[in-house]
């Protein structure tokens, strides 16, 4: 279990990253959505389950509704 | 040159976070700070005292209910705002929803909607018994109509109703924010501070209807999140016909 909570964190950092350098938007709000969900298997692991089902509704499902509609709304509709 | 300063000074601010790391208790060891009376005191007694079997919701819905509250009324604040800001643009049509035109996504949604709507009433309703609660379940059954929207958008011609749907939200929610505060208040003034013994009986723990007024708060703020999270995300929809924006 602890190789698969390292293996989790270093995904979180990888994720962190690409979100952050990667030249699409879309991109890197799905790099964030997946963020949030690794982010919620954490949460799992560390035994806070309430803590898990509001990060990935909230984190993976309500902000990248938010992001994908406010991008669609600023740019028009994304390629 | 600039980017080598940039470099220089985000790995010193990484290094000096690390350094506050190295500080930290072990994670989980027995003699942290976090592991003291107040922690046992919670464990202990939630159940007695509150009704509660998940001690989370008994500790955020009866000890700190009203931090609960103003987190609610945060949430009511910001889709009221966003409202002012919004509404004031969005007399014009609604922008074409090509964008959510997908036939994969159109079949897929109806098996998914009930799916979401279940388990987010299961969450709010047992939210005194297992994980989950107000806020979560809330936000599940918030996304379950942000799909229903999108279903009924795409796929009926006559949608007018749907669009008109957020309207009254805003008065709902603030009833449901005055009926939470009320509920809440009731134990000072009903409490035993007055030589008045006045006690909502908690039931067998375990039940569903058990554990006093954790229920009806638990759905009282399920309705708040559900609603207010729904109506901000269909203010996002469509197009900007703002001169301000512009």
């Amino acid at each position: 279990m602890e190789i698969y909570s390292i293996a989790i964190v270093v995904l979180l950092i990888v994720g962190a990253i690409i979100a952050t350098t990667t030249r699409s938007i879309l991109g890197a709000i799905i790099m964030f959505t997946v963020y949030s969900l690794m982010m919620a298997i954490l949460w799992g692991l560390l035994l806070a389950p309430d803590l898990a089902i509001t990060e990935a509704t909230v984190g993976a499902g309500v902000t990248t509704l938010l992001f994908v509609l406010t991008l669609r709304r600023i740019k028009g509709e994304p390629k | 040159m600039k980017k080598i300063i940039t470099l220089i000074i985000t790995i010193s601010i990484t290094l000096t976070l690390f350094l506050g790391l190295c500080d930290m208790p072990e994670f989980g060891a027995m003699d942290n700070p976090t592991n003291n009376e107040l922690y046992r005191g919670y464990v202990e007694n939630t159940s007695i005292e509150t009704g509660a079997v998940n001690v989370v919701t008994g500790v955020i819905l009866d000890y700190r209910a009203f931090d609960t509250l103003i987190e609610a009324s945060v949430i009511f604040i910001t889709c009221v705002v966003l409202m002012m800001v919004f509404m004031e643009g969005n007399k014009g049509p609604k922008g074409d929803r090509t964008f959510f035109d997908n036939t994969v996504l159109k079949e897929m949604i109806v098996f998914i909607i009930p799916a979401t709507q279940i388990f987010g009433i299961y969450l709010i309703i047992n939210g005194h018994l297992s994980p989950g609660g107000g806020f979560s379940g809330g936000a599940i059954i918030a996304v379950s109509l942000v799909l229903t929207s999108i279903y009924v958008k795409n796929t009926r011609a006559n949608n007018q109703g749907f669009n008109q749907l957020t309207k009254g939200f805003d008065k709902i929610i603030a009833f449901a924010l005055m009926i939470y505060a009320g509920l809440k208040g009731m134990t000072f003034v009903l409490g035993n501070s007055h030589g008045i013994d006045f006690h909502i009986p908690l039931g067998q723990l375990g039940n569903i209807i058990s554990g006093g007024l954790l229920l009806p708060l638990n759905i009282l703020v399920g309705v708040i999140v559900a609603l207010s999270l729904f109506t901000i995300i269909d203010l996002f929809e469509g197009e900007v016909v703002n001169e301000h924006i512009r």
